[in-house]
């Protein structure tokens, strides 16, 4: 028998799962890197909500975050990693999945 | 909510994917650079430089002048390129020596039709339809390009055909560019106000 569906979503990334987190990332495995300012445009979040985001992101190792200067101006570029790839698959394979089981229920 | 959540994840994956392609002013100078070489007043050569040349530098530098603001407004994104670095600049030579030929055909054979322009519209044609970056209207712009070349064989004189073909391309890539300038502008929702 399988699991019940609450203890399968249960087991969803949470890291990647929130929808802020995934929309970057969701931006981050279309490109081989991405500044801060394009996230922060793309996700409409403020400088510190989307810093949060991507310290956790870094902390998870699915992203790498790399400082430099552009001249005099300090520039942020956020690569994902290829474990954070795998585990966005990862992710969609489990959604995909929990999708699929949802079919087979009756009302 | 978040401001996420308006956005489709489909689209931020595309327009990622495509980030350069979707920065629509980048080919507005173009556009103006092939309408200018239509308009009379204009000498057709510059301090001795062929005023095709001019247009043609109008329209890279701006395309790259311009891609400077999108940089500052909007971010930078490193794309994924399709095919190695050799096997694009192969392809550019490829269709540019192509082009080159076709412009030699023009000139001295005086073909019933426009073939240098037919080249181009089949080139933009092709490449609307298989590109993953290349939106529909570029799909349109290559069908009307390829009847105006094919206008010498019922109505007009090949240099008129030139002319109208350079205007009605150069107003095609402005219209085609401030709308996916919109488009792209419109992407983004407002940023979240720090608290």
């Amino acid at each position: 028998m399988s699991e019940p569906p609450f203890e399968q979503l249960a087991g969803l990334d949470r890291l990647i799962h929130e929808p802020a987190r995934l929309s970057i990332l969701t931006a981050l495995s279309a490109c081989k890197s991405a500044d801060f300012l394009f996230l922060q445009r793309l996700t409409g979040l403020s400088k510190g909500n989307l810093s949060a985001h991507l310290s956790r992101l870094e902390e998870g190792g699915l992203v790498a975050i790399a400082k430099s200067f552009d001249g005099k101006i300090p520039k942020t570029t956020i690569a994902m990693t290829s474990e954070g790839r795998k585990q966005l698959e990862r992710y969609w394979n489990d959604l995909e999945r929990f999708r699929k089981e949802a079919n087979k229920w009756k009302p | 909510m978040s401001p996420t959540d308006t956005v489709p994840l489909h689209d931020i994956h595309d327009l990622t994917t495509n980030y350069s392609d979707r920065q629509g002013l980048r080919i507005v100078p173009m556009g103006l650079a092939l309408i200018l070489q239509t308009i009379p007043q204009v000498p057709t050569s510059l301090f001795g430089i062929d005023i095709m040349l001019i247009a043609l530098a109008i329209g890279l530098g701006g395309y790259f002048l311009i891609g400077r603001y999108y940089r500052r407004r909007f971010g930078t994104v490193e794309e994924v390129e399709d095919d190695s670095a050799y096997l694009f600049v192969g392809y550019l030579v490829l269709v540019l020596f192509v082009f080159m030929v076709a412009m030699a055909v023009d000139l001295s054979a005086h073909p019933p039709v426009f073939v240098s322009g037919l080249l181009v519209a089949v080139w933009l044609t092709v490449t609307a339809w298989r590109s993953r970056a290349v939106r529909g209207e570029y799909l349109t712009i290559g069908v009307v390009l390829a009847l105006l070349s094919l206008l010498p064989l019922i109505v007009m004189a090949p240099p008129a055909v030139g002319r109208a073909y350079a205007f009605w391309f150069g107003f095609m890539l402005i219209l085609a560019g401030v709308r996916d300038h919109l488009s792209f502008v419109r992407f983004f929702p407002p940023v979240e106000q720090e608290r």
